[in-house]
């Protein structure tokens, strides 16, 4: 019997789990707004066949030279068109930069409720720990400790 | 008969084997705990994977929720940007240019000036009173007449003036 004893006394003790669950903070994100357009007025002149001496006329009138950066009708056409072009990338830019903060949003609230998850269930094992050690032994809860 | 000799031996082992009982139990008890602990400590992690699974596919409900309405919103914008090509595809600028140049003049330049401010909206640039006052999308810009629900749904415009 006693050989028994010692020898379960001599196996080695369970080794303690230590579990460390601490709550990553993510610092907030603060960006600058863009800077706002402001575009310079845009003066197109059409000119046929039949009204560019009329044309001519009004800009001598105004004291502009008659010289041009001319576009055919076609020309025209593929500037709008690459213009709105441009501004459907913006807009598709901007969808993606809505869609990165919602995300962003959803993430926050979610780590929120996860952290707050975490630190309760952490207080409750902490509790039953503590229970679990003081009833583990009735010689402890009797015999004083070192 | 066994004698006083014999009763202190039998006393003496006695006492070691309750000594040695006590301190197997002490070290039972210890082991226990330990391992109670352990258990709590262990469902504690599982809860706490758990939580973080279930907090990942929060995340992905999220992303996947955010792509759809990406892909919604780039179409919208697709077709949006198809009304101008749709609308050149109608008119013959060289033919209108040559038929009525002052009308075609003043409808380029006026379509310049809308699409500008389009850009210029998209910046975040300020409503003017016009636009805020606007009883319609052709009415707030006819090149991004779509800009007017949006600015509408912020209750960013004034509302429409009662009916007689």
């Amino acid at each position: 019997m006693i050989a028994i004893s010692l020898a379960a006394c001599s196996s080695p003790q369970p080794r303690e789990i230590k579990i460390s669950a601490v709550p990553i903070e993510k610092p907030p994100l603060t960006l600058p707004p863009v800077d706002e357009l402001n575009l310079r007025k845009v003066e197109w002149i059409v000119i046929n066949k039949d009204n560019i001496d009329a044309v001519k006329t009004r800009l001598e009138s105004r004291g502009q030279a008659f010289a041009f950066y001319a576009l055919t009708g076609d020309g025209y056409g593929n500037l709008g068109l690459n213009f709105s072009d441009i501004r459907a990338l913006v807009q598709q830019q901007q969808a993606i930069i809505v869609a990165y903060e919602n995300y962003y949003k959803e993430s926050n609230a979610a780590l929120d409720r996860a952290n707050s998850q975490i630190r309760n269930q952490a207080a409750q094992a902490d509790l039953a720990n503590s229970e679990a050690q003081e009833n583990s032994s009735w010689l402890r809860r009797n015999v004083p400790r070192n | 008969m066994l004698g006083l000799k014999g009763m202190m031996i039998m006393g003496a082992v006695m006492a070691t084997m309750a000594g040695g009982f006590y301190l197997y139990y002490q070290d039972t008890q210890k082991r226990m705990a330990t391992l109670v602990q352990n258990a709590a400590k262990l469902e504690t992690a599982v809860q706490m994977n758990e939580q973080t699974i279930g907090s990942l596919q929060q995340s992905y409900a999220a992303a996947q929720a955010e792509l759809t309405a990406l892909n919604t919103e780039f179409l919208n914008i697709r077709r949006q940007n198809q009304q101008l090509a749709t609308k050149l595809q109608q008119i013959d600028l060289t033919a209108a240019a040559i038929a009525n140049a002052e009308g075609i003049e003043r409808a380029v330049n006026r379509g310049t000036e809308n699409a500008g401010r389009c850009f210029e909206l998209l910046s975040g640039a300020e409503l003017t009173d016009v636009e805020r006052s606007a009883q319609n999308a052709t009415a707030f810009n006819k090149e991004c007449p779509w800009l007017y629900d949006s600015y509408k749904s912020r209750g960013l415009l004034k509302p429409p003036a009662p009916r007689n």
